[in-house]
């Protein structure tokens, strides 16, 4: 990838033959591909009021919530769609908007 | 061998001699003779390809790119309609970097239909990403498919390459044209080698989804254009010492003194070549240049042709309604020029029409002939 916040000259700019094809050889790597920075708003538990019914467990639609004691919602994936916000029966997801580490 | 062609069996020998492996097509007039000559030879042995009928130019984009893909040198051919069906995918095989080969034969676009020849079909492609030529006849048509597979597979360049003739002007019009020996044609066109392959032993995603990295992977499309102008020289110049037939990708015609120039490209040309030497026996030093390239745009060549030049006068069979000629708009952003609307829908033009224009036009008007 080029250098970002740089103004490059049109002759400069460099050719970088079969990496600049978009291509994925290795499979199973989605794990690694940070989707946290598509998130505008940040769902976050509010632990005194969780029943751990597992709802947003269940529904999260990337698996971004995992069960240790409770829910975990991992940061890194979440993309803030908020299914678990709006299916939590006692309300115990708070939705903030997002001005954390893992938005760019 | 010397044969009498048209321009469809030009491109149909190009593929050939190219020892292209899969064709997707759908026919279109006036393309169809391509398709049909390859089913012909196919049928007699004489080409070992697969030969795929497809259900739609979108289909048959969609399928060249998959085969291009999967390693097999791929060509294909449309017209008019069914090239813009394409656009879709044009995109996608430029962003793949694969280096296909497809032939356009020009046919002005609907509405109203017509199936004459203008530009506007080919030229809608300026964007893609796809290295365009233009054939000026039918022996150039044959001779730029082979050696626009030269470039596209060269690993500085690694795109599409679409080469365009004028629809009926030179796809149905019998030329003399020599056509190389298969020998000549393996010597000088290696077999398709590519890095990046999809093979079901070592799975891998093309074209993946890329939003941070997007403007990254445009900007190598764009670097390897920029290549392909050095390489298609060097093709060009490789091919000249293997076949003796010469090209560059701006053809300068009696320019050297010229005091008016005609800026144009593909079949017209040789109707302003005619005009160039009538022209000089009336006194007028005038000259012509010719753009074969016309993606990547040759605009160093042309500006060393054009400096200096008292009348600039470029000839466009196409038009951006709103905006005026083409390749008129390009050329403006390198020289003064004037730029004159010809043929649209493949509207009659002879010779005369042309030193006509010359004398009247001046340096910096924009103008329509009917």
């Amino acid at each position: 990838m080029l250098e970002e916040g740089k103004l490059i000259k049109e002759e400069d700019l460099p050719y970088e033959g079969v990496r600049g094809i978009p291509h994925i050889r290795e499979a199973g790597n989605a794990v690694r591909r940070r989707t946290g920075d598509w998130r505008i708003f940040r769902p976050e538990i509010d632990r005194e009021r969780c029943v751990k019914c597992k709802m947003c467990f269940l529904m999260c639609p990337d698996s971004a919530v995992s069960w240790k004691e409770g829910p975990e919602i991992d940061y890194f994936v979440c993309k803030g769609c908020l299914i678990c916000a709006s299916v939590c029966p006692v309300k115990a997801i708070k939705v903030v908007r997002d001005e954390g580490p893992d938005r760019r | 061998m010397k044969d009498l062609i048209d321009g469809n069996e030009a491109a149909a020998w190009g593929a050939r001699l190219c020892r292209v492996r899969v064709v997707p097509n759908f026919p279109i007039t006036p393309q169809t003779e391509i398709i049909e000559k390859l089913a012909e030879w196919r049928e007699k042995g004489l080409w070992k390809g697969e030969f795929l009928p497809m259900d739609s130019e979108h289909s048959v984009l969609s399928a060249a790119i998959a085969s291009e893909a999967a390693g097999a040198r791929t060509f294909t051919a449309s017209s008019s309609q069914g090239l813009l069906l394409m656009t879709e995918m044009h995109y996608v095989a430029s962003g793949m970097r694969l280096p296909l080969v497809m032939v356009n034969c020009s046919r002005g676009l609907a509405a109203p239909i017509t199936l004459w020849p203008d530009n506007n079909d080919f030229l809608s492609l300026r964007d893609s990403g796809w290295l365009m030529f233009f054939a000026q006849n039918n022996q150039e048509v044959l001779d730029l498919v082979i050696s626009a597979y030269r470039i596209s597979e060269h690993r500085e360049v690694l795109l599409p390459s679409i080469v365009n003739m004028e629809g009926f002007i030179l796809s149905y019009t019998r030329e003399i044209a020599e056509i190389p020996g298969q020998e000549e044609v393996d010597s000088f066109l290696p077999e398709y080698a590519p890095r990046v392959v999809l093979d079901p032993e070592r799975p891998m995603s093309l074209g993946i989804p890329s939003l941070h990295e997007y403007m990254y992977f445009r900007s190598q499309v764009h670097a390897a254009q920029r290549n392909a102008l050095k390489v298609s020289e060097r093709v060009f110049a490789e091919f000249e010492k293997t076949f003796g037939r010469k090209y560059r990708c701006v053809e300068d015609y009696r320019t050297e003194d010229a005091e008016l120039v005609f800026v144009c490209a593909g079949a017209l040309s040789t109707t302003i070549k005619a005009a160039v030497n009538a022209l000089r026996e009336e006194g007028v030093k005038a000259g012509m240049a010719r753009i074969v390239t016309f993606r990547p745009f040759p605009e160093n060549r042309l500006r060393e042709i054009l400096e200096g030049k008292e009348k600039i006068v470029v000839v466009d069979n196409s038009l951006s309604p709103g905006r005026g000629g083409i390749i008129h708009s390009e050329v403006s952003s390198i020289a003064d020029c004037a730029g004159v609307v010809v043929s649209l829908g493949g509207k009659h033009i002879g010779r005369d029409d042309f030193v006509k224009i010359g004398k009247k036009a001046d340096k910096k008007g924009r103008y329509w002939y009917f």
